[in-house]
């Protein structure tokens, strides 16, 4: 049994049976005389029809399948702890601190900053080159933020969040 | 003579310095960017059409063909100096390339992908001139029923050949045309899955939702594998040798040929075309057991099929709407913001837009050209700088490029909400073409069926009889039976015991 798959298959049923359910309780637009056949909901309604049975199938062929064949890319050790790591600092950046108060450039050197210090510590530390690692990382983070800041706002003409 | 004359008006209009300028800065973008593993082509494309959106529709959409013909040819020099793709286009080239490169042949494994790369691109070029308004004014028969199948054809085929799986493949293709529906209703302007929300109603943009499935899974997924190996440093002479070319010629017209017709296909894409290259060539060769051993005839193989693919997936592209591949679809979205309209009347309100894409095209691949014989050393410099440093960098650029389309931070929302649900699916093994083959063709499938079944009055029988429909609905048939195992077993011949 593919335990992966089978979690898989099992989110794609969900939400095709939610797709599937929402399209069916779609306004059908009967009041403004629409064709039967051009109604919202149809497209989405076929679509979650066929997301079920797909996952359905994709569930029993995980029931089926050998336990060795789950893994679809080889383990890399830490690689969950590093892109773990690597989703919260971009989901903290864009997602709650973007656009509340501070100009993006700062915002964007201090993300820069921290993500480049954080992935690179172990390494400057074994290194023996800590402050000349962060010299250089606040140097580029600056000037990378800085620049597109600038190439955004006022070429682009983009006011920056 | 049409066509000759809007050749030439648009080969004529790319002789300007500035335009010059931009193919040549657009193409060294790209090459950059298929360099560094991690940054696609996609990714570039889509980068690269937030940060064109204010210059002149004509140089916006030079500088982004420059940007997919570059990362495609890119992508090589990683395959060959550190047996990583570049991008995904360039798996095959690993093979042969880096045993080349370890033979100490890295400059000239370089010069062969060079010589391969613009082949390849010229060869699809002459193609993109000779079929798109062929195949486009065989599309002005198209109706309802037939773009109904195209675009399912083309959801279908990105979903049965670019992953292990091909139910995954359409169920991202579906979960792709549902992202599709979101927002107001094309026909009715009825909002659909918005929850009375308004930032919903203008429905999930496609920039930020392929910035996110490209730029920001492809960021999870980098920092979440080990560190690079040292690259080779040592490179001997990229200036390709004539005998090479010679002795591999019908390497490089079989690669061609094969290379624009998978880029044809609607969202298979380049990299299927370089396996098929290979492939082909490995059957074909009389030295087969130097392929994967630094095989001359290999290397040319996949580096000439990738790269027509280029041209031959915008193809279908221009003439039909529909895309050849996952950064062509970026593109198709990037020609529609700046006031093109891809599909069957583009030759007849437009034509000169085609033969500009042709003339944009030759250009890339003579700036590839300029790049991959002169640029070597310096270029290589770029696979030195540390992922802990780019991506955080080209996260920013992530961020603003969601951003800056429509100025709303809901759009970084949808960019950091699509790229963490494709980076669980990618490491599920979902393939994330389909995805954006249904996102871009959605509203093609959706409108298409509703109108067929309007003009039918219900009935679904024109949807099968209709020659072309019913020719179109018989390959969907064939796609889904194959994956029947009884099926399957029946086709198999039987090995005798």
């Amino acid at each position: 049994m593919r335990r992966g798959d089978l979690t898989s298959a099992g989110v794609f049923a969900a939400a095709g049976a939610a797709i599937l359910i929402a399209s069916l309780r779609m306004d059908r637009l009967t009041d403004r005389g629409i064709e039967a056949w051009s109604v919202p909901g149809l497209t989405p309604g076929v679509v979650g029809a066929l997301m079920i049975v797909l996952s359905l199938v994709l569930g029993l062929q995980a029931l089926r399948a050998p336990a060795q064949a789950a893994a679809d890319e080889p383990a890399v050790p830490g690689a969950m702890r590093r892109a773990g790591l690597a989703l919260l600092l971009c989901v903290v950046f864009a997602g709650v601190t973007l656009g509340h108060g501070l100009p993006f450039a700062v915002e964007g050197a201090v993300f820069i900053f921290v993500f480049t210090t954080l992935f690179s510590w172990a390494e400057w530390k074994a290194a023996g080159r800590v402050a000349r690692g962060l010299a250089q990382t606040l140097a580029v983070a600056v000037g990378a933020s800085a620049f597109i800041s600038w190439l955004f706002e006022s070429v682009f003409l983009v006011r920056l969040p | 003579m049409d066509g000759l004359s809007h050749l030439g008006a648009a080969l004529a209009a790319l002789a300007g310095p500035w335009q010059i300028a931009y193919a040549l800065g657009a193409t060294l973008a790209g090459i950059m960017i298929g360099l560094l593993p991690g940054l696609s082509a996609t990714l570039g494309v889509a980068l690269f059409t937030t940060l064109t959106l204010k210059m002149a529709p004509a140089d916006a959409i030079l500088v982004l063909i420059c940007v997919y013909v570059g990362a495609i040819y890119g992508g090589s020099r990683t395959a060959i100096l550190l047996n990583i793709p570049g991008t995904a286009a360039n798996a095959a080239a690993c093979l042969d390339g880096n045993m080349l490169a370890r033979q100490g042949q890295a400059g000239r494994a370089m010069g062969i992908a060079t010589t391969g790369s613009v082949a390849g691109s010229l060869f699809g070029v002459l193609c993109l001139a000779m079929f798109t308004p062929l195949l486009a004014e065989t599309a002005l028969k198209f109706g309802a029923f037939e773009f109904f199948w195209l675009g399912m054809v083309g959801v279908m085929m990105s979903g049965t050949l670019t992953g292990s799986n091909p139910i995954k493949g359409w169920l991202m293709g579906l979960l792709g045309i549902f992202v599709a529906s979101i927002g107001l209703d094309p026909i009715h302007a009825h909002p659909r899955f918005t929850f009375d929300n308004n930032e919903i109603s203008g429905g999930i943009g496609l920039i930020p939702a392929l910035v996110g499935a490209f730029g920001f899974a492809e960021i999870l997924t980098v920092m979440s594998q080990s560190k690079l190996k040292t690259m080779i440093s040592s490179v001997d002479s990229v200036l390709p040798k004539i005998a090479d070319l010679l002795r591999y010629w019908r390497t490089i017209i079989r690669s061609g040929l094969i290379g624009v017709f998978v880029g044809i296909l609607p969202g298979v894409g380049e990299d299927m075309a370089a396996w098929s290259s290979y492939a082909a060539a490995k059957r074909a060769s009389k030295e087969r057991e130097k392929f994967g051993k630094g095989s001359v005839d290999g290397l040319i193989a996949a580096e000439t099929g990738d790269n027509a693919a280029i041209p031959g997936a915008l193809i279908p592209a221009l003439a039909l709407g529909i895309p050849g591949s996952a950064p062509a679809a970026v593109l198709m979205a990037a020609m529609i913001i700046h006031g093109a309209q891809p599909g069957p009347m583009l030759m007849v309100n437009q034509p000169q837009f085609v033969y500009d894409v042709v003339g944009i095209t030759l250009l890339a691949t003579l700036a590839i050209l300029v790049f991959g014989l002169v640029l070597v050393r310096p270029i290589l410099w770029v696979l030195r700088v540390p992922r802990e440093v780019i991506m955080p960098i080209v996260f920013v650029l992530c961020v603003l490029g969601s951003y800056s389309i429509t100025q709303r931070l809901f759009d970084v929302w949808v960019m950091l909400g699509v790229g963490i649900a494709c980076f669980w699916l990618r490491r599920r093994g979902f393939p994330v073409a389909p995805f954006v083959l249904g996102l871009v063709l959605g509203d093609i499938v959706d409108k298409s069926l509703r109108r067929g079944l309007v003009l039918s009055d219900g009935s679904l029988l024109p949807f099968f009889t209709r020659p072309i429909s019913a020719a179109l609905a018989a390959l969907v048939v064939v796609m889904l039976l194959t994956q029947i195992p009884m099926v399957r077993r029946w086709f198999t011949p039987r090995s005798k015991t």
